[in-house]
C-alpha cells in the first residue's frame, strides 16, 4: 500500500520534483495540484505559529488508500498522488499536497476537488494548533 | 473478554491514556463505551466518534475478542 502519511513539513522542493518526474508520462495532458498550508490565526489575541498533526495511523493508511481507489474508479485518471504532513508543521509551510494527472483537465480537477473534500471528511488526523506562547488548541475541520 | 481501547488528539491529552487494554463482559460497543464513559467522565462533555478495527461505526455492533475500539476526537486534516 502507497503510504500517504508524510513526516514534516512538506517542501515546495518535493513538489517541483514531482512535476518533473511526471513530464516522462507523455499521455498525461493536465495536472492538478492543491497545497494546503498552515494559516497563521489568530484567536484570542493569540498567533498560531505551527499546528503539530498527529493520526490514528493504521486507519489513516487505510482511508486514504480508500480514497485514492475511490479516485481511480470515479475519474480517468492516469496518476494520483497524496502527501499529509504529520508532525509540526509551522505557519506557513504546507501540509497537504495532493496531485492529480489526466489525460484532460477536467478530470484531473474533479478528480482534485473530490480528494481534497475526502480528506478532510474521512481521514483521522487531528491538529494542534500551538500558539506563540506554547499554549495549544484542537483544531476542528470548518 | 479484551478488548483494545485507544485514545487520540484531544482526546488522549484529557484521559491521560493513549492506548488501554480492557478485559470486559461488554458484548456490544454500546455497553463498551458506557464503561470506558464511566472510567474517563471527562469523555462525557467532549466530541468523539467510534472506530472499531478501524472502521467508523454508528450502530451498536457486536465485539469480538481483541477488537480495537477507537475514539476519535473531530478530524482536522487537510
Amino acid at each position: 500500500m502507497k503510504k500517504s502519511l508524510y513526516a514534516g513539513a512538506i517542501s515546495p522542493q518535493k513538489i517541483a520534483d514531482s512535476i518533473a518526474h511526471h513530464q516522462v508520462k507523455t499521455n498525461i495532458g493536465a495536472h492538478d495540484i492543491f497545497l494546503g498550508q498552515v494559516r497563521a490565526d489568530e484567536i484570542a489575541e493569540k498567533k498560531v505559529v505551527a499546528i503539530d498533526y498527529s493520526c490514528y495511523e493504521e486507519m489513516a493508511e487505510k482511508v486514504f488508500h480508500e480514497i485514492r481507489e475511490a479516485a481511480f474508479e470515479k475519474f480517468d485518471l492516469t496518476c494520483l498522488h497524496i502527501y499529509h504532513s504529520i508532525g509540526i508543521v509551522k505557519a506557513g509551510e504546507l501540509c497537504l499536497f495532493v496531485f492529480t494527472s489526466s489525460r484532460h483537465r477536467k478530470m484531473a480537477m474533479d478528480a482534485c476537488r473530490f480528494i481534497v473534500e475526502e480528506i478532510k471528511l474521512k481521514a483521522p488526523v487531528f491538529g494542534k494548533e500551538v500558539f506563540e506562547d506554547m499554549t495549544h488548541q484542537w483544531k476542528v475541520n470548518s | 473478554m479484551n478488548i483494545t481501547i485507544l485514545f487520540f488528539g484531544m482526546l488522549a491529552e484529557e484521559t491521560r491514556t493513549s492506548v488501554l487494554e480492557l478485559n470486559t463482559a461488554s458484548l456490544k460497543l454500546r455497553d463498551l463505551e458506557n464503561e470506558v464513559l464511566n472510567l474517563f467522565p471527562v469523555l462525557k462533555k467532549l466530541t468523539y466518534g467510534i472506530a472499531v478495527n478501524e472502521i467508523i461505526v454508528q450502530s451498536n455492533v457486536k465485539l469480538s475478542p481483541g477488537s480495537k475500539v477507537a475514539f476519535l476526537p473531530p478530524f482536522a486534516g487537510g
